[in-house]
């Protein structure tokens, strides 16, 4: 099978306000796929229906082929798929070594290497209580429990969010781990530059709408920053290509996003007389910003 | 330039050694891998010209791990394959395929020699593993490495003809005069490197691939 998990338009309304709506997302076995989106893009509300926390306004989805707003196939997705939620909720009265010993009671595939391996890394202690921890070393628990679950599909929701530079980098390097392995990791992040280092897929959100869904590869090979000058007067509509995403004009200046097709946009600007025509990469965070600024 | 050769032998249950031999390797780096090898969990111990790495661990994907990343580090200090930058607008695959090539094309990776497996080099560069196994599959495909399906990757030995050490080298002395003349005039590292690259991807960026 090569979609582990697929959504056909999800919605959620609360109230008159439309959290997430028709979103059709399609995550690949095997893939590190990153879901962006700016606070309250409905990144958080998208994972609680897909995990059966949330009904669904309208729309379906499935997880190994288990439909999420079936109660009883639902407990099989919760069975099968590692999660992380945004609180990193933990039993507080129980010590690192208690909600080990807990949780792994319930999961036949449970990986001690991995645990062992681990707890050596994060350098987690073992008898303290997980009221005392620190955000970071919750942080750190929470993943250790999804990870040596020995799942095949982790959900990740800002897995890093709180964590210092050498937790992080450990974290990514677990990640990249589960994936040579054969896992598939579906996680949100603001982290703009853990995801460029990672990912191989992108679903970017804004306002519940899905507003990019490419490969990371893609994006970098395609998407350019186009820069014209032309002294003629110029107007946005002549622009208006196939691939062209934004078009700044600043006098003589002509500024453009361009997602694909920049062979076109060139020639365009060399038939209006183009001076100079200049063409740059750009990053993940500029196409970002590009992508969710001024969307209505 | 340090030259390896990984020999990875492996027992049952019980633990695991790899030999990697090495020539002509710095005795300062090599402190530098025995020092990170032993931190990670390694028992580490050599003889001349070789580098012989145990577990203590008696499980056995445990050390594998510890030991494919030990592995993964001594050829990255040799061949000085460095992180990539992911914010820098060149896809991630492009910028190891280069430092790959240019690994061989230097004469720091041999012809036959042995390149750490998709894993290894995914973990210790913490970058997707399909994005290395993208870099093996693009170097086979352009001849410059083999892989032996269960064995790992290797530089190929059909390649030797095309490894033009000695051009390299003094095209790598020609660019080092000029970086020092740019430096003199005032320019930073970033404005050099930035000269250089509009010099040689420009039609690139225009055709979206290379």
């Amino acid at each position: 099978m090569d979609t582990i998990l697929e959504t056909e338009k999800l919605s959620k309304r609360f109230g008159g306000f439309e959290a997430v709506s028709d979103l059709n997302l399609r995550v690949r076995k095997g893939s590190i796929c990153a879901f962006l989106g700016q606070n309250g893009a409905g990144k958080t509300t998208t994972l609680r229906m897909l995990l059966g926390m949330m009904r669904p306004s309208q729309g379906l989805g499935r997880i190994l082929g288990f439909r999420i707003d079936d109660e009883a196939e639902s407990v099989r997705i919760r069975e099968r798929v590692a999660f992380v939620a945004e609180d990193k909720r933990l039993y507080d009265y129980m010590t690192v070594q208690q909600i080990l010993r807990f949780t792994k009671s319930f999961f036949s595939g449970w990986r001690r290497d991995r645990e062992s391996e681990l707890l050596r890394r994060l350098d987690l202690p073992l008898g303290c209580k997980i009221r005392k921890l620190s955000k970071g070393m919750r942080t750190k628990l929470a993943l250790l429990l999804a990870f040596a679950r020995g799942s095949e599909f982790f959900i990740l929701d800002e897995p890093t969010e709180g964590l210092d530079p050498v937790a992080t980098e450990m974290v990514l390097q677990i990640v990249v781990s589960l994936a040579s392995e054969g896992a598939t990791v579906f996680f949100s992040s603001h982290q703009i530059a853990e995801v460029e280092q990672i990912a191989d897929h992108i679903l970017m959100i804004h306002k519940g709408k899905l507003v990019l869904d490419s490969p990371l590869d893609r994006i970098k090979d395609e998407y350019r920053q186009v820069q014209a000058v032309i002294h003629c007067p110029v107007q946005n509509r002549d622009f208006e290509l196939d691939g062209v995403e934004r078009v700044y004009v600043d006098g003589p200046t002509v500024s453009m996003i361009v997602s694909h097709n920049v062979d076109a946009v060139m020639d365009r600007a060399h038939k209006m007389n183009a001076v100079s025509v200049e063409v740059a990469p750009l990053t993940l965070k500029e196409i970002f910003l590009e992508t969710v600024k001024g969307r209505p | 330039m340090a030259k390896l050769r990984c020999c990875h032998r492996r027992y049952g249950a019980g633990g695991i050694i790899a030999a990697l031999h090495f020539s002509n390797f710095h005795e300062r780096r090599l402190s530098v891998i025995k020092k990170s090898s032993k931190e990670i969990g390694l028992v580490v111990g050599s003889v001349r010209g070789e580098l012989l790495l145990g577990s203590v661990y008696n499980r056995l994907s445990a050390s594998n791990f510890a030991l494919d990343s030990a592995v993964a580090l001594f050829y990255i200090s040799a061949t000085v394959f460095r992180k990539p930058n992911p914010a820098s607008g060149i896809p991630i695959y492009l910028q190891i395929e280069e430092q790959i090539r240019h690994a061989i094309e230097t004469g720091a990776l041999a012809p036959g020699g042995q390149l750490p497996s998709i894993r290894s080099l995914a973990e210790t560069l913490v970058i997707n593993p399909h994005t290395v196994a993208r870099v093996y599959r693009d170097l086979e495909g352009q001849g410059a490495i083999e892989i032996r399906h269960g064995l790992g990757a290797f530089v190929a030995e059909a390649w030797r003809e095309r490894v033009r050490t000695d051009e390299m080298r003094s095209a790598q002395k020609l660019v080092r005069t000029v970086v020092r003349q740019l430096k003199a005039l005032g320019l930073e590292e970033d404005e050099i490197r930035r000269l250089v690259e509009a010099e040689t991807v420009e039609h690139e960026l225009v055709a979206g691939r290379p």
